[in-house]
């Protein structure tokens, strides 16, 4: 399906009618026209929260031939060498659109970058390439029936065998794991009388014997999420990523990566977009609820920016990712509310019905995947009064 | 440049707790402390800054409004933005309606771009206990935005005092036998108010490097709407010492409501914000961008 007016706006930006903007160096600026120009000749459906749900093996793969999947890695492992702020920007332009994006996602954002920290040399030269054009696929294996906000409390393991290791237990909520080629897997292996040692990593192959995979279907009657079950998998040492028992600290410095980038913020801009160009009247009440969204939307993208960019202190990293994530999902939310007033009375276009209740119904996953608002404000907490 | 704005910043911090009056203004002191301000006159910080580094006045701003002193730093520093050819002397900006802050203590006011000699018309004192006087001179539309900024900056500084603040406290202050740092509703107001903070300084510090009219607008209107909020979740936090009037936080907090609402409060900068994005053919992050 294709949608027209986002290709429209698309091009009309590509083109002459963009604002000279003096914030963004020329270099960023090109790249991010770039992007808006191949964005504008592709057909896809736009989709709200398109990183969880917009699963295309061949627009992942139109991506990774332009070297927009693993942008930050190095070019020996296929990667593209390029800043973390080139990265953002391309990020931005393909949210904002709402593109499927949803299949590369999580091997860019998670098993890549950890792949990179904490693999062998042979593990990185094995995915790194591939994933990097889009072609091999991870999922993220973290929750567990039992283990939602708790992590550590986690009880998947895997055991010592002659050979490898022996994984037995289940994840829960993981996201294409029907599809993907790999699940980056959290496991258990060593009871430790401190909850967070004992932990380790694993990239679980996930055509491996032993393995069932569960549909759950979200609220939009998507399927996405599932439940799997990996019971008495063997894999042999490869499948371990870094070190046994430092499994804690390294998803730590995932989980890094993961609450600051422009998808804590920018889920549902793609709806605001359409409803801004759906011949709203300007009256006095339109015009002051789209600047007030609009300028807390400047200040969210700002954070994540900033982080992106460098310009924070090492120390003040974590409690900033923190911050935007907790602000910025739910902002993502209170957006798809005004989205709903600025359109009151008006007869809907079926596509931007169609983007308006895709988000209302998305709406309650902004604030808990990847970290409940609750437990952030805890860390956020800690961090201000330890 | 980062270390200069620390330095700045560091000397401003010196000269308030040296020469100011280390508490909350009481009925009968005098308005603007002359030690005070005769320091700061010397030190030269009431002329920091050109329009060129607008960081240096944007630092001393920021600084200064985490004291409770009331001077007309801010507006001389504002005046200097506007009018940097100015004669030597104090500036005050008046808005479109002539009202200026502090203007009876201006040897000039900024309007039509240039300093201008001006008879004040009505004394008044604000929300905050600070003048604000009708002169016989307007401001114009640049004097509008970069006042704009110049509060945004303000209402900054006096938002990050507050954070800190209700950091301290709910260190300190014990109930239930704990501190009240370890109450999960608590800690929802201390994450409140650090967002709070970091949505303005991420939209003002952009708006001071780049002070396009989306910029400024985006400011004032973060500015107005988080400042408020930061406000609510700090009275709360603070229970009831936070509202007698010798504590800092009701100085902090009449600021921010009052500065909130010069040169465009946010219901009017958010109007003009959407007007324009509103049918534009932009895209939203272009809209943003700039």
């Amino acid at each position: 399906v294709v949608t027209p007016r986002v290709a429209e706006i698309g091009r009309e930006v590509a083109g002459s009618n963009v604002r000279s903007d003096v914030g963004e160096p020329p270099d960023l600026r090109r790249l991010r026209n770039e992007v808006r120009s191949f964005l504008s000749d592709q057909d896809y459906q736009s989709l709200p929260s398109s990183w969880m749900t917009g699963f295309s093996p061949s627009f992942s793969a139109e991506l990774g031939r332009r070297g927009w999947i693993g942008m930050t890695w190095p070019t020996h492992y296929g990667g593209g060498g390029r800043t973390a702020i080139e990265r953002h920007v391309v990020l931005e332009e393909l949210l904002a659109a709402g593109a499927p994006v949803a299949a590369h996602w999580f091997s860019d954002r998670q098993a890549g970058p950890q792949i990179l920290a904490f693999g062998t040399e042979e593990q990185r030269q094995r995915y790194l390439p591939a994933m990097a054009k889009g072609e091999l696929f991870s999922s993220v294996g973290m929750s567990e029936p039992d283990a939602g906000s708790d992590l550590a409390s986690i009880r998947t393991t895997a055991q010592r065998t002659r050979s490898g290791w022996r994984l037995s237990g289940t994840k829960i909520w993981t996201s294409h794991a029907h599809r993907a080629h790999l699940m980056l897997t959290l496991v258990r292996t060593e009871n430790a009388a401190n909850r967070h040692a004992g932990l380790s990593q694993f990239l679980v192959p996930l055509n491996a014997a032993g393995i069932t995979i569960r549909p759950i279907h979200d609220a939009n009657g998507q399927h996405h999420f599932n439940e799997v079950h990996l019971g008495d998998v063997c894999l042999g040492d490869e499948a371990l990523l870094g070190i046994a028992g430092q499994g804690w600290r390294q998803v730590m410095h995932e989980l890094e990566f993961e609450r600051s980038g422009p998808e804590r913020v920018l889920s549902t801009v793609v709806v605001l977009m359409h409803v801004l160009s759906a011949g709203i009247d300007k009256d006095r009440g339109n015009c002051e609820l789209a600047g007030r969204t609009l300028a807390r939307l400047r200040a969210l993208r700002r954070m994540s920016y900033r982080v992106a960019s460098g310009q924070l202190a090492d120390d003040a990293k974590p409690l900033t990712a923190s911050l935007i994530k907790r602000a910025g999902t739910t902002f993502e939310g209170e957006l798809i509310e005004s989205c709903r007033a600025l359109l009151a009375g008006k007869s809907m276009d079926p596509e931007v019905r169609r983007l308006l209740d895709t988000a209302l119904l998305d709406r309650p996953s902004h604030t808990l995947r990847g970290g409940t608002n609750e437990v952030l404000t805890n860390i956020i907490a800690r961090q201000l009064t330890q | 440049m980062t270390g200069e704005i620390a330095l700045i910043r560091q000397t401003t911090r010196e000269i308030f707790e040296r020469d100011g009056l280390g508490r909350a203004p009481r009925p009968g002191d005098e308005i603007v402390p002359q030690r005070l301000w005769k320091s700061l006159v010397a030190s030269g910080l009431a002329d920091a800054g050109s329009e060129e580094d607008r960081a240096i006045g944007a630092a001393v701003a920021r600084e200064a409004s985490r004291h409770p002193d009331r001077t007309p730093l801010a507006e001389a520093i504002l005046a200097r933005w506007l009018c940097p050819d100015a004669p030597p002397g104090i500036g005050v900006v008046p808005d479109a309606a002539g009202r200026a802050r502090y203007g009876r203590y201006g040897g000039y006011a900024v309007g039509g771009g240039r300093a201008r000699k001006f008879v004040v018309h009505e004394r008044l004192m604000d929300l905050a206990s600070e003048p604000v006087d009708t002169l016989s001179v307007a401001g114009d539309a640049r004097g509008s935005e970069l006042g704009a900024l110049m509060r945004s900056i303000q209402i900054l500084g006096a938002v990050e005092q507050m954070a800190e603040m209700c950091v301290r406290y709910a260190r300190e202050r014990e109930q239930f036998g704990r501190r009240i740092a370890d109450f999960q509703l608590v800690r929802t107001f201390l994450s409140d108010i650090a967002t709070e903070r970091a949505v303005i300084e991420a939209v003002v510090e952009q708006a001071i490097s780049s002070p396009s009219r989306c910029a400024v607008a985006a400011a004032k209107v973060c500015a107005g709407t988080s400042g408020a909020l930061a406000c609510a979740a700090a009275h709360q936090l603070h229970g009831a010492i936070g509202t007698a009037e010798e504590h800092l936080l009701v100085w902090l907090t009449r600021r921010i409501l009052s500065w909130r609402d010069d040169f465009g409060g946010e219901h009017e900068w958010a109007l003009e914000l959407g007007r324009t994005a509103i049918g534009s053919d932009q895209l939203i992050l272009d809209l943003l961008a700039d």
